[in-house]
């Protein structure tokens, strides 16, 4: 199947033409004998092959649309006719068609020489002809045909049949012509038979009819051997035609059926890439649909006249109407009503909308139109981008706007511009320097007490270190290293700098500075606020230097004090010598007793001193202590052994003018005890001063002694005078009263009513 | 400590109050070997009499004060050394116990303190 078609005829033929050289051999190994019965079956034979080879091929020439086979086919069917008219005079006809026997003479030629001068000659120029590449002219050819017939048909009724062998034993001289003029046919078919496919066969046929009219020549009678394997010749010949354009046609056939299914399956293929092809558009169509439908921005599609195809719902929500059920159409023309502005609040003239600016052909990105639409009342701030759409061969097709809504953005612009300035407001306000630094100490927020400070404009420090701004690099460097610190270790600390203000005078800054955190609470620089505080620093100083002229002036005064109240105990303890020495001078009991009281009361002087020198203030001592220690002294002087005395004392800071007073009315009242109460010697004396809640205080002295009598006066009248007169006088001076009782032994009781 | 004479030193440099301690000690029934208003004076007055006590007043006449003596007389002859001072000054009370002083007495000076610290210095020093 896969042979070429030139060749497909050749098996067939092949064997034909085997067969009739066999059978041609036989009869010519017979030598020439008499077969008048075999010439005609091969003669009919031959015209039936010629009338089928004629058909068939006019029949090739009408499917292929090809001239060739129908010249062929008219050769062969006037040959054909001629090989009838060949039969029908061989017959005895009788009656009307005795004529045709009649005319046996006549037509003789038709018997073979014209014939076969005829085909191989209409062969030719059919070859001829379609080598030149003419197309047509079946009746050119017939006619040529026609005449060549009637021209070989009158030669021959004067040329002579058979004759005696001449050259090379040719015995009909007159048929020379044929074996060359097939040869011919033969190289030229064979020659062209790229041309057309069936030079292939006609070369072979034109072969073997050489060979068959070579047989021929040696023909001595009409049915003699050379002549019956001639006619056999002619019949391979035309069988092999037959044969071989049948085959092509067969093999047309099974190309055609072998096409036609290729063809099929090739369409079926093309179907299901179609399908395919069409799926995968309707994915990308769907997908590029539910992209676009929840597209944030709005996306709008517009035909080459401006008419707005396609809104997205994001579209579709900014212009404010229902896709669907809001007349889409009627709002998607150019809307006149429709205003816009540029961010400069500039209106915007129609040329400079988006959509007509896309329909220019113009591609643009970030238009900010502020738009109002009159009839609708819908206004938005919209940043457009848009582009148009070509078709393969340049002609704008459709263009496309989106639109973003920034009115969001625009208010939280403002929102934030406003809290910017009420920052800046505020830092600005501040008095002192407020800044900001990032990670790396660059400057990014200052006041307007920090432009003070640095003294140049904010532009050149913005940005830049401490280092880089501030004239003086070891203050800068201090600064930073503080900076740095807080950044370090997160926590916010206050610390003294010293900055030079800008006029270069040296100041002091108490600077509060706290780490700079971003929403994840990472460390992203400092902030802090510095307050100059050279002139607090320097009060400061002077404060500290009065202060510590105060203390040393405390101290000094502390030491007077000490000094003076030593110089004080000491002259006492000269006056109690002095009482030492004239007692040894008084021979009279009463006197040395008044001496003795005299000592006590000096005592009691010294032990006030003692107290206030003891005490951390040097003014004022807890009076408890003092009244114990004095009264175990008047105790132990009084050298009554059973005797027993005991103090109970609210805590009370007591200075020099109340504990003088206090101390000496106690020494007399306890004194006055010891001497009088007790003459068996046994006793005890309560001594007990209590602080009231209305502030006053109450000093009782009792004993558990005889009383005395309230007529005779007071006791101890002999020694009592003194005391009774600095009891009256120290009452009065610390303006207290005194009630005595005297009954189960005696109860002196003050009411004080002055603070100590 | 047995070679120490029953006798009482008094070193203070305020004459009157030397007196009046010399009346008190002697009222006592002791007797006062000398008296004098300087530490080197105490000293030496207690190197030749050998008292049993010496009353030392803080502040003396001269460079030296009454702890200078103090310590010499404790040291070298093992006198009780009974402290009378007007100064009750922090310093003062701290240097006097660097020498074991047997009391401190604060002036002025009752005569019961003076003869509870004399009977207590004697009695120890018989003891």
């Amino acid at each position: 199947m896969d042979e070429a078609p030139a060749e497909q005829g050749l098996p067939a033929a092949a064997v034909a033409l085997v067969a009739v050289a066999v059978v041609c051999g036989a009869l010519l190994a017979i030598g020439p004998g008499d077969a008048p019965a075999l010439h005609t079956i091969l003669d009919t034979s031959l015209a039936l092959l010629l009338a089928v080879a004629a058909l068939l091929l006019w029949d090739m020439g009408q499917h292929a649309g090809s001239s060739f086979p129908k010249w062929l086919g008219i050769a062969f069917a006037a040959s054909c006719v001629l090989a009838i008219i060949h039969v029908l005079i061989t017959v005895e006809w009788s009656g009307p068609l005795a004529m045709i026997a009649r005319s046996r003479s006549f037509l003789r030629p038709a018997t073979w020489p014209v014939s076969v001068h005829l085909l191989p000659i209409g062969l030719g120029w059919a070859l001829w002809r379609m080598q030149r590449g003419v197309t047509g002219g079946m009746s050119t050819y017939a006619l040529g045909i026609v005449i060549l017939c009637a021209g070989l048909f009158a030669a021959f009724q004067y040329l002579p049949t058979f004759s005696r062998p001449g050259l090379l034993g040719v015995t009909r001289p007159t048929l020379v012509l044929p074996p060359f003029l097939w040869a011919g046919v033969a190289i030229a078919a064979w020659r062209l038979r790229a041309l057309n496919r069936l030079a292939r066969p006609l070369t072979w046929m034109a072969g073997t009819l050489c060979l068959a009219n070579i047989a021929m020549l040696y023909s001595r009678a009409p049915a003699d051997g050379p002549a019956m394997a001639a006619h056999l010749g002619r019949a391979g010949g035309y069988l092999v035609l037959l044969l071989w354009a049948m085959q092509m046609a067969t093999s047309d056939l099974r190309e055609r059926i072998r096409a036609e299914s290729a063809l099929a399956s090739l369409n079926a293929d093309l179907d299901r890439r179609v399908a395919a092809q069409t799926a995968a558009l309707r994915e990308s169509e769907t997908k590029f649909r539910s992209v676009v439908e929840s597209l944030s921005e709005g996306l709008m599609i517009f035909d080459q006249h401006g008419t707005v195809v396609y809104h997205n719902p994001a579209s579709a929500r900014l212009h404010g109407f229902e896709r669907e059920a809001d007349g889409l159409s009627r709002r998607d023309e150019l809307l006149v009503q429709r205003q816009g502005w540029d961010k400069d609040g500039v209106l915007l003239p129609v040329e400079e909308w988006p959509i007509v600016r896309v329909l220019r052909g113009e591609r643009f990105q970030n238009q900010f139109v502020h738009v109002e639409c009159a009839d609708t009342g819908v206004t938005f701030d919209a940043v457009y981008n848009g582009s148009p759409i070509y078709s393969a061969t340049g002609e704008l097709l459709l263009g496309f706007v989106t639109l973003r809504d920034v009115r969001e953005e625009a208010r939280a612009q403002r929102e934030l511009a406003r809290a910017h300035d009420l920052l800046r407001g505020f830092t600005d306000a501040v008095p002192g320097v407020l800044f900001a630094k990032d990670r790396d100490g660059r400057m990014l927020i200052a006041n307007d007490g920090a432009v003070a400070l640095i003294g140049k404009e904010r532009s050149t420090f913005i940005g830049k270190t401490d280092a880089e701004f501030l004239d003086d690099l070891a203050q800068a460097e201090t600064v930073m290293a503080n900076d740095r610190h807080v950044m370090d270790t997160g926590v916010s600390e206050q610390v003294e700098e010293q900055v030079s203000l800008a006029n270069g005078a040296a100041a002091i800054w108490l600077s509060t500075k706290a780490p700079l955190r971003d929403t994840e609470g990472r460390i992203t620089g400092v902030i802090g606020l510095s307050v100059d505080i050279s002139a607090r620093k320097a009060s400061e100083v002077q404060l500290q230097l009065l202060n510590k002229g105060l203390n040393e002036a405390l101290t000094h005064r502390d030491l007077l004090l000490r000094e003076v109240y030593h110089r004080v105990k000491n002259n006492l303890q000269i006056v109690d010598s002095l009482l030492v020495m004239q007692e040894d001078h008084l021979a009279d009991p009463a006197a040395k007793s008044a001496l003795t009281g005299l000592r006590g009361r000096v005592y009691a002087l010294g032990l006030v001193h003692h107290q206030l020198m003891g005490s951390a203030n040097l003014r004022t001592f807890d009076v408890a202590p003092f009244l114990r220690e004095l009264t175990s002294n008047i105790l132990d002087g009084g050298a009554s052994p059973g005797v027993s005395l005991a103090v109970s004392a609210d805590p009370l800071d007591v200075g020099l003018d109340f504990a003088i007073p206090l101390g000496l009315l106690v020494t007399e009242l306890v004194t006055n005890s010891l001497k009088h109460a007790f003459p068996g010697g046994e006793g005890h004396i309560d001594v007990l001063l209590s602080r009231n809640a209305d502030g006053t205080f109450a000093l009782v002295v009792s004993d558990d002694g005889t009383g005395y009598d309230r007529g005779a006066g007071s006791r101890g009248a002999s020694a009592g005078g003194l005391g009774s007169k600095i009891i009256t006088a120290l009452v009065s001076q610390l303006k207290a009263t005194m009630t005595i009782q005297s009954d189960q032994g005696t109860r002196a009781e003050i009411h004080i009513k002055a603070a100590a | 400590m047995s070679d120490l004479n029953r006798h009482v030193l008094v070193v203070d440099d305020d004459f009157l109050i030397v007196m009046g301690l010399t009346k008190q000690v002697q009222d006592m029934g002791l007797t006062v070997c000398g008296s004098a208003s300087t530490a080197d004076e105490g000293i030496e007055l207690a190197r030749l009499h050998r008292p049993m006590v010496t009353l030392m007043d803080m502040r003396l006449d001269g460079a030296k004060d009454g702890v200078d003596a103090a310590l010499v007389i404790h040291e070298e002859i093992g006198s009780k050394v009974i402290f009378i001072t007007g100064s009750q000054d922090p310093n003062t009370v701290i240097r006097i116990n660097t020498d074991h002083p047997h009391a401190i007495l604060f002036k002025p000076v009752s005569a019961k303190q003076l003869r509870t610290a004399i009977d207590a210095a004697i009695g120890l020093g018989v003891g």
